[in-house]
């Protein structure tokens, strides 16, 4: 069973990277999808039943049993309650995924033209799992992505994940033509140090910038001259249109506040947990939106 | 405690629409006491949030819906704001900062801006009479105030005057504010000091910037959480740099709609997070 389901996982892999060759038609598709859904509650089922064993043992070692017992029931229907949520939610992701929600089949990937994403640097170590949602974003078409944790782990991992998309993209390893160059995913990564502490370093430049020429006056600084300079010290990048976070918190965790001052920002969940089908959603929801820009 | 916090946040989406206000901004008598009162019930004071950011959105597409003037909403919301001021400084947060006007809402009709900035004047001065005089309430307005009318400016000077020595909750109103001119006026002011020998250095850091900026009025400047109301997901320029380690809580609400049992909802979940550990993990 392990087998067949690892098997389908690569065919769901293969399903999102349009550049390997498609091994299965369309049921075999499905099935992959169903598969790994039902593997999602197979292990929410098992984690359910293991923290009510360990409910249980804790009424028998207690004296007090009344009140553990209430305890008990209360975080049972808590869990239940939260295990019928999630169910819900990889439902959906599943019926997204495979293709079945119509509203999601035709999506408008250009108007996501530089798309953020914050990982918790715990999460980012999972190199496997960053790889695999770049790979996502790949097979959506996006083409520009930054990649922020607060401790710079991605950017020692930067180099292995750019290798390894760019072998998938040229499996004969072959240098490309000017058509397979352009289906490159261009990768910013970034850490806290490109964010606060570029614009002290920004506001050094334009400091000494004045200082030099001698001017007595106070510099009237604009927004444009800090931007200015942010690009003169090689911290110039685009404003993200949309950020996905990867954690456990609603935090955007120290990315470079300059950049963004219209950016949608949307909590993913952690990493580990995450769905194909709530990346479309995501995306989906921002090609959406109407940006009135304070009018 | 912490489950049935997150069982009633969960439940409660699944309640039917909830009574509105009518057009004056007045609560139905008793429509959601009951509720405020068990959920205030489940909120622990050691995990306050110090510091809550707001974005105050939805005035207008509040009115749009009613098919009232986009005035009245503006008029419901500046009601709201004060009981949901009156709210936090019964709940023990120490500072609220609301973001009533950016720079980039000067782009609005004039008829527009001309009401909103009366309709601050007046929420300024019955805050004066209210929440100041009689719960100690401090007031501070922060942004370009030179752009605001003077008459606006002279009732912020003189509330901020009147309030200076108040020991409860600090409010803090961001007129005509921008969280990317919010960091250039800081830098500016680092240059004067520099220009003036008043400071000594040549090398400007993230501490120094962020002793100045505009928010360093208050005993906490940086927010613990940023509420915004209507659906939207965006900071939209509002204190960006403060931001940076705060939780978020995105409220489907419209403003005017979003009342004292929406802001426990809020508390509730942010206080979630802290008491899982989640917080010591990421500041």
């Amino acid at each position: 069973m392990d087998a067949q389901l690892n098997n389908a996982e690569l065919m769901l892999h293969s399903k999102h990277n349009p550049y390997l060759k498609r091994r299965s038609n369309k049921l075999d598709m499905d099935f992959v999808h169903l598969a790994t859904f039902l593997r999602r509650i197979e292990s929410k089922a098992l984690d359910l039943g293991d923290r009510m064993q360990k409910g249980y043992k804790r009424i028998w070692s207690s004296g007090d049993l009344g009140l553990y017992l209430l305890w008990l029931i209360m975080h049972l229907i808590v869990s239940i309650w939260y295990f019928a949520v999630d169910l819900v939610n990889s439902l959906e992701s599943y019926l997204i995924s495979s293709g079945f929600m119509k509203q999601y089949k035709d999506l408008d990937i250009s108007k996501v033209r530089y798309l953020a994403v914050v990982l918790d640097s715990e999460e980012a170590l999972d190199t496997m799992k960053v790889l695999e949602l770049l790979r996502w974003l790949t097979a959506m078409g996006l083409r520009n992505v930054c990649l922020y944790d607060p401790e710079g782990v991605l950017k020692r991992s930067k180099d292995a994940l750019s290798l390894w998309l760019r072998s998938e993209v040229m499996p004969n390893g072959a240098n490309g033509d000017a058509l397979v160059k352009q289906k490159y995913l261009s990768l910013e990564v970034i850490s806290f140090t490109d964010g606060k502490h570029a614009v002290a370093k920004a506001a050094n430049f334009l400091l000494k910038k004045h200082h030099l020429n001698a001017d007595a006056e106070v510099p009237e600084l604009t927004e444009s001259d800090m931007a200015d300079a942010l690009a003169e010290i090689g911290y110039a990048a685009p404003e993200p249109d949309l950020m996905l976070i990867y954690g456990p918190v609603r935090c955007h965790l120290g990315f470079p506040a300059w950049r963004l001052r219209y950016t949608e920002i949307v909590h993913m969940g952690p990493l580990k947990s995450m769905k194909y089908g709530a990346l479309i959603k995501a995306i989906r929801r921002y090609t959406m939106v109407r940006q009135n820009y304070g009018t | 405690m912490i489950p049935l916090v997150l069982f009633h946040n969960s439940m409660s989406s699944l309640k039917p629409c909830r009574a509105t206000k009518t057009t004056t901004g007045e609560w139905p008598n008793g429509a959601r006491e009951n509720e405020v009162i068990r959920l205030r019930g489940y909120l622990n004071q050691e995990f306050m949030p110090k510091h809550v950011a707001l974005i105050m959105d939805g005035n207008g597409r509040w009115a749009k819906k009613r098919g009232l003037a986009v005035q009245d909403g503006h008029k419901s919301g500046r009601i709201n704001l004060k009981y949901l001021t009156y709210n936090c400084s019964n709940l023990g947060i120490k500072m609220l900062t609301a973001y009533a006007f950016s720079t980039e809402n000067w782009n609005r009709s004039r008829m527009e801006i001309a009401f909103l900035m009366t309709t601050f004047e007046e929420f300024i001065q019955s805050l004066v009479e209210d929440l100041m005089t009689r719960h100690d309430i401090r007031f501070s307005a922060i942004g370009e105030k030179s752009r605001l009318p003077e008459s606006l400016q002279s009732a912020i000077s003189k509330a901020e005057e009147m309030s200076r020595t108040n020991k409860g909750l600090h409010f803090v109103m961001a007129m005509s504010y921008s969280g990317r001119n919010d960091v250039v006026e800081a830098a500016k002011i680092i240059a004067k000091k520099v220009e003036r020998g008043t400071l000594q250095t040549s090398e400007i850091d993230e501490a120094m910037l962020e002793q100045e900026l505009m928010t360093n009025i208050g005993q906490f400047p940086n927010p613990d959480m940023l509420i915004r109301t209507s659906g939207e997901l965006r900071l939209s320029n509002f204190l960006m740099w403060q931001l940076a380690y705060s939780q978020f809580y995105f409220s489907d609400k419209l403003f005017p709609d979003f009342g004292e049992e929406d802001l426990l909802e809020a508390l509730a979940s942010y206080q979630y997070r802290v008491s899982a550990g989640f917080e010591s993990d990421w500041k």
